[in-house]
C-alpha cells in the first residue's frame, strides 16, 4: 500500500516542498487548529496508548518537531488533490517509540487530518536524512 | 463543525477492542465527515466515515485505559459510586479512609481509573468490607462519632 505514495528524490527543490509542508503544519497548529483523526488513526492510537502510553499530545508534539530528515513519502507536486498528504518516520512518547506518521493538510481549508500513526512493519528509509 | 463548516452532532457508540486477550468495551465519541482517501488526498463526497477531534480522541483514550484497568482488576467508577451510595460515604471521606488525597475518588468517578495499582486497591477494599472497616478504625482524620457511624453501616452488612 505504501508504494501508492510517491517518494520524492533528495533535491533542494523537493526538500523545500517538504519544509513548506512542515511550516504550514506548524503555522496551523500555532493558530489553534487541532489535529483531526481518521477512524484508522484513532484505532492505531489505541494500540500506542495501551502498549507505550502514548497520548494525543505526544502525537501533536511529534508532528511539531518533524524536520525534512523525517520525510518518508508523499506530497504530490501537481497539487491537484483536496489534501496534500505526506508520511514521516518519527519518534513519540517517553519511550521514543519509532512510528509511521502520515497526515494531510486540507488545501481549500485548514484541517490537519491524521491518517496513520503506528509502529512500522518494515524499515523506513528516509531519503532526506544524512545517515 | 464538518470540513465544509456544517454543524454536526457528537455521536456516541459502544466500541470493543481486543488487547492481549482482553476484550475491552467502552463508549466512544466521534463525528461524521466525508471520507478522505489517504493515498490520493481526494475527498469522497458520497461516503462519510468516523472522524475524531483532538478532544474526542483524548476522552476516548481515557475511556479505553479505564476499560483496560477494569479488565485487569481495578474498580470501575460505577462500582465505587454504588458502594458509597449504599454505605452513605462521601467521595472525599472514602479518599481519606483509603489514604488518598481528598479529591482522588471524585476524580476517579468522573474520569476513570488512571492507575492500575490504585484501582486494584480500591477494588480489594470494596470487595472486602473487613479491610475498609480496619482502615476506618486506623484513620486519623475521622472523629470517633463518624467512625462509629460508618462502621455500624458496614458491620450490619458483614453480620
Amino acid at each position: 500500500m505504501i508504494s501508492r505514495m510517491v517518494q520524492l528524490p533528495n533535491t533542494p527543490e523537493n526538500s523545500g516542498l517538504v519544509q513548506e509542508f512542515l511550516d504550514e503544519t506548524r503555522r496551523r497548529i500555532s493558530n489553534g487548529i487541532d489535529i483531526t483523526f481518521t477512524n484508522k488513526a484513532n484505532e492505531e492510537l489505541k494500540d500506542l496508548a495501551l502498549d507505550f502510553n502514548v497520548e494525543v499530545a505526544d502525537i501533536e508534539t511529534a508532528i511539531e518537531n518533524l524536520s525534512t530528515e523525517n520525510y518518508f513519502r508523499g506530497i504530490d507536486p501537481s497539487r491537484k488533490a483536496d489534501f496534500e498528504v505526506c508520511a514521516f518516520s518519527a519518534t513519540v512518547g517517553k519511550d521514543n517509540v519509532r512510528i509511521y506518521l502520515k497526515f494531510g493538510l486540507e488545501v481549500q481549508g485548514l484541517q490537519i487530518l491524521l491518517f496513520s500513526n503506528h509502529v512500522p512493519d518494515y524499515p523506513m528509509n528516509q531519503p532526506f536524512k544524512n545517515y | 463543525m464538518t470540513r465544509e463548516n456544517h454543524l454536526t452532532n457528537e455521536l456516541h457508540g459502544i466500541t470493543y477492542k481486543m488487547h492481549k486477550g482482553l476484550k475491552l468495551e467502552y463508549t466512544e465519541v466521534f463525528y461524521l465527515d466525508y471520507d478522505v482517501d489517504e493515498y490520493t488526498g481526494l475527498i469522497n463526497r458520497n461516503k462519510t466515515s468516523k472522524h475524531y477531534t483532538k478532544s474526542q480522541v483524548d476522552r476516548n483514550i481515557k475511556a479505553l485505559k479505564n476499560a483496560y484497568h477494569i479488565a485487569k482488576g481495578a474498580a470501575s467508577p460505577s462500582e465505587i459510586i454504588n458502594f458509597r451510595d449504599k454505605y452513605q460515604i462521601s467521595a472525599s471521606m472514602l479518599s481519606i479512609i483509603l489514604g488518598f488525597s481528598k479529591n482522588t475518588i471524585s476524580n476517579i468517578e468522573n474520569e476513570g481509573v488512571t492507575s492500575l495499582p490504585s484501582g486494584r486497591l480500591i477494588k480489594m477494599c470494596l470487595d472486602n468490607k473487613a479491610i475498609i472497616y480496619q482502615y476506618i478504625q486506623l484513620c486519623d482524620d475521622l472523629d470517633s462519632r463518624k467512625k462509629e457511624e460508618i462502621s455500624r453501616r458496614l458491620m450490619e452488612e458483614i453480620k
